[in-house]
């Protein structure tokens, strides 16, 4: 509860920033709104009193203008509105995927490996801009709430019987609102796990992937039934609770109806008994046609807003994950060595340890090779290494300055990575590779030569230059894997760095291409300190210290021919694969 | 146009699958659109008597109402009325939910079923990727939509035309007002519509690239790169750019349709203040009683915003209905003609005869004019870069494709003439893209051989040799309640995370799962389509002793670019720029200079120096028994 104040006073508090002429306007426009809507039956009421009368003339005529205008005052003032609450609207999806999005780019890394943080991100996705609705929705009940009022108030001047009766319509309306709100609601999220089970095998039929194998092996049949099944029990389940929540929902109507109508019958007795004039009557007939369709929309408004309420809620919850935690130490070049000590780390969600006590230490200007088998730690140890991950027991210090302490930032000036997974970016060309060194950017020649240098001359002739779009899907230019993996290569060697840390890709790459750019890569970084996860060989036999991994510990360390004698993990590893060769 | 032709074509299909409920709808839908008209008629002759009824009582001074029962009359009329439209309009709006329903349950169906009629080659075209997109959510809901739309449109023409009428019966000049007024007002909403429509799709590549930055914003890795490389500004920067350019479209189409809209709301108010002037001429004049008058001012204002409404209604109406056009395109799609229904061969050779090949819609030959025969039980791999065809082989030996010029053939027939049963026991084909089916571990295996769905011992063998036994099994000691629970239910566990006692797999656990399939299968050949691509080299290489030992017996065929599997083979074809440019064993090819040789030494060349380390004259045979140990207890953990 306490929490839903809090979002609401966000959510009004926002809605101001993103839009305040919006805001403030809406609140003027419904005022004036009500009134004129409260006016027309007073006025049309006066009118007939008048002319009923026979007294016609000057007061007649102004009557009937004033009602004229409280009649055009409504779609005037709605224009206004609409216009203002359009373009409220886009500027409330700027600014709140704004917020979205600057904060996306604050959250830790590691919160980042659970899957909650993505499922969490969609969701308030889902709910951007729910702000903008909520904010609707909820001045919408006030302002029907206003024109019930001023409805009730007209039909009081004439009779307070007719107050009473009205207020008695309220109340199966709303009481059988609430009764099936509730368990259409419950019934759905029962039915949710159904409905994505129906979901999932229906999508099976139209993804080209599971098509081709349902038939080459020839289990469509099998997935049908199973479909069949699926919806069978979720529209039988649907039957059962929602249809017949909306049949009785039929009823709850209509007893709504024969209420507004036993009003305006009361008011057609007071007025056959002579209780109220006609006039009068002409106008609680109106009241009440104005009531009874407001008292459907507060009604409705309200739930809307309960229930977007949910997506705001959504929303804000998303700015509840941990954002980066940084040291304040300025990191300042090593000279010596980084060392890693007793190293031990977890994945949030994960049963064991991803690291589980390594140490190892690598000099400056050493070239190191990581080699183990898959799931023992070389990928996590290179993001610790770099500072991107913290370790949860022991250190990593370079020169005696701990990760934790230092500011990332002065850290990440001075390493380079190209990683296992490196990122497609559907930009250009040049921001692809200029991306790791941003102020470097405009130096088109030095990046030409890079290029040249890493993918070949005839690279940037057949993208078609620097600022060529790259990726399908904005009408740019398709690269083949390997040619991504150049520009990954590229990317990290345009960041000036000291440090350097390639993760090989375990990508189907033909080994012909993969070889040609990662012998390359180690000519190109002879200079700096270089840790490079790989399997290759040539790459191990020039390394100055080989650090082979298992189960997130370092169980050899050594040079390529000192290992091999050595018998132990890194021979078997390497005899694996070379017997294929023999 | 489209937009009719669509519409049309929902209320047909509509009309065919559900037609009792769908013509119940309609009725009590439009019956009441008419009563609009009514009330108003009603509403003036309760003034009207009313008055009357007044009137004579003042000049009789009398006792008792006369004339109070025209009054009483009319007065329950109108009660009726209002009570029944209502009732009939709810009643309305349950029948459609039942159509909606039943649409799920009769056309959901079909669709399915057409799905599985369709010819391979539309799941692979380019254009018609998004079509399947969309397909894969459900269509009928669009259906749905678009005659829900075109029947609250039909509504609401049925109001305004009785409202209409009464208002001309009451006043010609009147209703001659709302006819001039009315039509520009209406136009002017249609072509609002019709410009948001387009002006949406103007602004879709802003918002897809605000999209993809989102993405990037979330993925792991991207993160990861920005932050080392400190490019938080780039993003943002685009961000703002995206953003900023989705902003001016969309209040360019703001700032244009509000235009239009003003001008039709301006055209309402000049109406109404036309009509109110009219009216109270005419009362003052004396041609309209009081009744008449009431009445004219009451219909005016609903008229007024109906005829906004249905403009509005038609925006609706002009988006559901060209949404739908996916799914007419859909049913123009080409049906599958691999369902041929030769049930026996002589014999289960493979030839393929001057195939050419070019995927429909494309321009370049992806196989040009291949030869080539496989002899039953025969062991054969494909090898050569990517994008040589490799993967084009196996798709038209399965006979998804048809060859642009050629014959694939097994025993001599065309692989699109065998019926899909005898297909079946023919190929049995792993994937490099293999699937991970969310569903029960039994029916992920048994997918590769579906009549082995119950047969327990055979589903537990081929996991076994896939060396995924454990995934039936238990996994650990000291393991929770939950697990011990998933344990006794062993090959009936939900795998994936659809379900919620659902348990996911690593990628290399899938992997072993989707191995099992070839294993469960006893096709003649079984296709390897490198699925072992996205593994690392030692667990390729354990992946390949299990083929070795398994596979013996039977034909194979494997793609690989990494030579060292190709090697068992006992026939090696080496694709190039979609030709056979070699083919032989890897002796044979060993011993000529060319391409194979080529990739092989460099391949080598990764563990040349492993001949001089010691240890390495060990025999085969025992370091592959060894390696399956091997696999087999990393796969427990």
């Amino acid at each position: 509860m306490k929490k839903a104040v809090r979002y609401i006073g966000y959510t009004f508090q926002d809605c101001y920033r993103a839009f305040p002429r919006f805001f403030v306007l809406t609140y003027l426009l419904d005022g004036t709104g009500t009134a004129c809507e409260v006016f027309v039956p007073l006025l049309l009421a006066r009118i007939l009193e008048l002319a009923g009368e026979g007294q016609g003339g000057k007061e007649l005529a102004a009557v009937i203008g004033l009602y004229g205008l409280a009649l055009a005052c409504g779609p005037v003032l709605e224009v206004f509105f609409r216009a203002s609450s359009k373009r409220a609207r886009v500027l409330g999806k700027k600014y709140f995927g704004s917020r979205l999005a600057v904060f996306s780019a604050k959250i830790r890394l590691e919160a980042l490996e659970d899957p909650d943080t993505l499922d969490k991100f969609h969701r308030a996705e889902g709910g951007e801009n729910s702000q903008f609705i909520f904010f609707e929705q909820v001045n919408l009940a006030l302002r029907k709430l206003a024109t019930c009022g001023g409805m009730m108030m007209v039909v009081g001047r004439y009779s307070p019987v007719l107050v009473v009766t009205g207020l008695l319509a309220l109340l199966p309306a709303l009481s059988t609102k609430i009764y099936f709100e509730k368990k259409i609601t419950s019934f759905r999220r029962g039915q949710s796990p159904v409905l994505r089970r129906c979901q999932y095998l229906r999508g099976l039929f139209a993804n080209r992937e599971t098509v081709k194998e349902m038939r080459v092996m020839g289990f469509e049949g099998h997935v049908t039934q199973r479909w069949e099944e699926a919806n069978r029990a979720r529209l039988k389940e649907f039957q059962e609770t929602e249809l017949d929540v909306r049949r009785k929902q039929v009823w709850g109507i209509i007893v709504m109806s024969v209420c507004y109508v036993v009003n305006i019958g009361v008011a057609f007795f007071l007025m056959a008994g002579g209780r109220i004039s006609v006039g009068a009557f002409a106008a609680c007939l109106a009241a009440f046609s104005a009531y009874d369709a407001s008292i459907q929309m507060l009604i409705a408004m309200v739930f809307n807003a309960v229930h977007t309420y949910r997506m705001v809620e959504d929303y804000y919850d998303y700015f509840t994950i941990p954002t980066e935690v940084e040291g304040d130490l300025e990191y300042r070049p090593f000279e010596e060595k980084i060392a890693v000590q007793d190293v031990h780390f977890r994945y949030s969600g994960a049963a064991g340890e991803a690291l589980d006590g390594l140490t190892c230490e690598i000099k400056k200007g050493e070239h190191v090779v990581v080699v183990g088998e898959n799931g023992s730690g070389k990928t996590t140890f290179s993001k610790l290494l770099t500072g991107a991950y913290l370790p949860s027991r022991g250190s990593i210090s370079y020169d005696g300055q701990r990760t934790e302490d230092l500011r990332r930032g002065s850290l990440y000036e001075h390493i380079s990575v190209v990683p296992q997974d490196f990122v497609r970016y559907r930009f250009t060309l040049g921001e692809n590779v200029g991306i790791s060194s941003l102020k470097r950017m405009g130096d088109t020649k030095a990046m030409e030569e890079l290029l040249a240098q890493v993918a070949g001359e005839g690279f940037l002739e057949k993208v078609g230059g620097l600022d060529v779009q790259l990726g399908r899907e904005f009408g740019g230019q398709e690269l083949s894997g390997g040619e991504w993996q150049k520009v990954a290569i590229a990317r990290g060697l345009w960041k000036r760095s000291s440090i350097v840390v390639l993760d090989e890709p375990t990508s189907a790459l033909d080994p012909l291409v993969e070889y040609e750019i990662l012998s390359r890569f180690v000519e190109m970084i002879q200079d700096r300190t270089s840790v490079i996860i790989s399997h290759r060989v040539e790459i191990c036999r020039s390394a100055d210290k080989i650090i082979v991994m298992k189960d997130g510990r370092m169980v050899e360390c050594g040079k390529h021919q000192e290992l091999l004698a050595r018998e132990g993990e890194y021979a078997r590893i390497w005899r694996e694969q070379a017997k294929w060769y023999v | 146009m489209r937009a009719v032709k669509n519409c049309l074509f929902c209320l047909k299909t509509i009309f065919h699958y559900v037609p009792l409920h769908t013509l119940t709808a309609a009725v009590c839908f439009f019956v009441p659109a008419a009563f609009a008209g009514l009330q108003v008629l009603v509403l003036q002759r309760i003034v009207d008597s009313a008055l009357e009824c007044v009137e004579q009582n003042r000049k009789l001074f009398q006792e008792g109402l006369p004339g109070v029962e025209s009054l009483v009359f009319w007065g329950v009329f109108l009660l009726v009325l209002l009570i029944l439209g209502s009732t009939m309009q709810r009643f309305g709006t349950y029948q459609m939910d039942l159509v909606s329903m039943k649409l799920k349950e009769r056309m959901a169906p079909d669709i399915a079923r057409r799905l599985t009629e369709l010819e391979y080659a539309s799941f692979e075209a380019k254009e018609t990727q998004e079509l399947f997109q969309k397909m894969s959510g459900e269509p009928e809901n669009g259906i749905y939509n678009c005659s829900m739309s075109t029947f609250f449109l039909i509504q609401k023409t049925i109001t305004l035309a009785s409202s209409m009428a009464v208002i001309f019966s009451i006043s010609p000049w009147i209703g001659l007002g709302i006819v001039l007024v009315g039509i520009p007002m209406m136009a002017l909403g249609y072509y609002a519509a019709g410009y948001s429509v387009v002006l949406t799709e103007e602004s879709a590549d802003a918002r897809r690239r605000m999209g993809d930055l989102k993405r990037l914003l979330t993925d792991k890795h991207a993160m990861y790169e920005m932050k080392l490389f400190d490019a938080k500004a780039l993003f943002l920067e685009k961000w703002e750019r995206s953003s900023g350019e989705y902003v001016d479209i969309a209040m360019k189409e703001n700032a244009s349709v509000m235009k239009v809209d003003v001008a039709s709301r301006l055209l309402n108010v000049v109406y109404l203040v036309f009509v109110v002037c009219m009216a109270a001429a005419g009362l003052l004049g004396g041609s309209l009683t009081l009744g008449q008058f009431a009445a004219a001012l009451n219909a005016v204002s609903g008229i007024g915003s109906s005829l906004h409404d249905s403009s509005r209604q038609m925006t609706w109406l002009m988006g559901s209905a060209m949404e739908i056009s996916y799914y007419m395109d859909f049913l123009k799609l080409e049906t599958r003609g691999d369902l041929g229904s030769v049930e026996t061969l002589p014999h289960y050779d493979i030839g393929f005869e001057n195939v050419s090949f070019r995927y429909p819609g494309t321009e370049r030959d992806i196989l040009k004019n291949v030869t080539f025969y496989i002899k039953e039980g025969e062991r054969t791999a494909f090898v050569g870069e990517n994008g040589a065809g490799k993967s084009t082989v196996v798709k038209l030996l399965c006979g998804l494709y048809e060859p642009t010029s050629g014959s694939v053939t097994i025993g001599g027939v065309p692989v699109r003439e065998l019926s899909p049963g005898l297909r079946i026991r023919c190929l049995s084909v792993v994937f490099q893209d293999f699937q991970a089916y969310q569903l029960t571990l039994r029916e992920n295996v048994a997918f590769g051989c579906l009549e082995a769905l119950w047969d327990d011992k055979r589903l537990l063998e081929a996991l076994r040799l896939a060396g995924g036994e454990e995934l039936a099994l238990s996994r650990e000691e000291g393991m929770s309640r939950e697990e011990g629970m998933s344990r006794e239910k062993g090959l009936d566990r939900n795998l994936g995370k659809l379900e919620e006692d659902g348990q996911d797999l690593s990628k290399g656990q899938w992997q072993r799962v989707a191995m099992a399939r070839a294993f469960v299968s006893q096709a003649r050949y079984v296709v390897l389509d490198e699925p072992t691509a996205s593994l690392d080299p030692l667990a390729e290489s354990h992946m390949y002793e299990n083929f070795a030992r398994i596979f013996r017996e039977r034909g194979t065929i494997l793609i690989s670019h990494r030579l060292a599997s190709a090697r068992m083979a006992d026939k090696i074809l080496v694709l190039d720029g979609g030709r056979v440019v070699q083919t032989g064993s890897h002796e044979e090819l060993m011993a000529q200079q060319g391409l194979y040789r080529t990739m092989y030494l460099v391949q080598s060349s990764f563990y040349q120096e492993g001949k001089d380390a010691p240890g390495e004259g060990e025999s085969v045979p025992g370091e592959m028994a060894n390696g399956l140990e091997a696999g087999a207890e990393r796969g427990r953990k």
